[in-house]
């Protein structure tokens, strides 16, 4: 019997101190476990950076990974196992996305956020700089609103 | 004396019937943190004005939060 490939959604939660400064690091771990069955690897980004609710295995941040591939339904389970044995994967999720679900619009999605990631940096500089000279200025201000009241004193 | 079935409903859509808010799953937490109690319990499908659809969803979609640990099993979420 054969049977066709389906899309899952795997969301992937790891160690904030693995993923954080190599972020290409933690989607190789994934991408391994995922690789080892066959499956496609459709999306694969990082979903929120976020304190974990309980510890779990004595870790307080974890960054969730979302993904989506395309797996022969046999292997979910197998799937499932390797990231059991896997340590740097803390907990992991895999479901069938809902009905009504569109992986392009996710897609294009992201691509727009890569444009925006590339022009930000230059309007992120001169917003911090602005926001510097309004803070010095606040500082002035209430230094002399409190010479102001000496003086009345 | 005021009637007991006068108390107001604490809801997360303020809206008279419970309706339809479009598909919940357990990335959308911040409508999951607002059906839970205090002590982790979920609230009923009346008192947060889910439809009887958007309830059972939402049911799915607290237990995988969870086992994520996006949400606590037991009381609030911790802020530090």
């Amino acid at each position: 019997m054969t049977t066709e490939n389906r899309l899952y959604e795997g969301m992937f939660v790891m160690p904030q101190t693995l993923v954080r400064e190599d972020k290409e690091a933690g989607f190789e771990i994934i991408k391994s476990v995922l690789g080892k069955y066959n499956a496609q690897i459709e999306y694969i980004d990082v979903w929120q950076e976020r304190a974990l609710a309980y510890e779990i295995n004595h870790v307080r941040n974890a960054t969730y990974i979302l993904t989506y591939f395309k797996a022969d339904p046999t292997v979910i389970s197998k799937i499932e196992r390797t990231i059991r044995i896997t340590e740097e994967i803390l907990r992991a999720l895999i479901v069938r996305p809902n009905k009504g679900f569109d992986l392009s619009e996710l897609n294009k999605a992201a691509d727009e956020a890569k444009n925006e990631d590339s022009e930000e940096p230059k309007n992120k500089a001169t917003k911090e700089k602005v926001s510097e000279v309004e803070g010095v200025k606040a500082k002035d201000s209430k230094v002399e609103e409190t010479k102001v009241e000496e003086v009345k004193v | 004396m005021k009637s007991k079935f006068n108390k107001k409903r604490r809801r997360i859509e303020p809206e008279l019937t419970r309706r339809y808010i479009g598909d919940i799953d357990y990335k959308k937490i911040k409508i999951i943190e607002k059906s839970i109690m205090p002590n982790g319990k979920l609230f009923s499908g009346k008192k947060n004005g889910l439809c009887a659809k958007n309830q059972r969803q939402l049911a799915i979609a607290a237990k995988r939060a969870r086992y994520l640990g996006l949400i606590p099993y037991i009381g609030t979420t911790r802020k530090d």
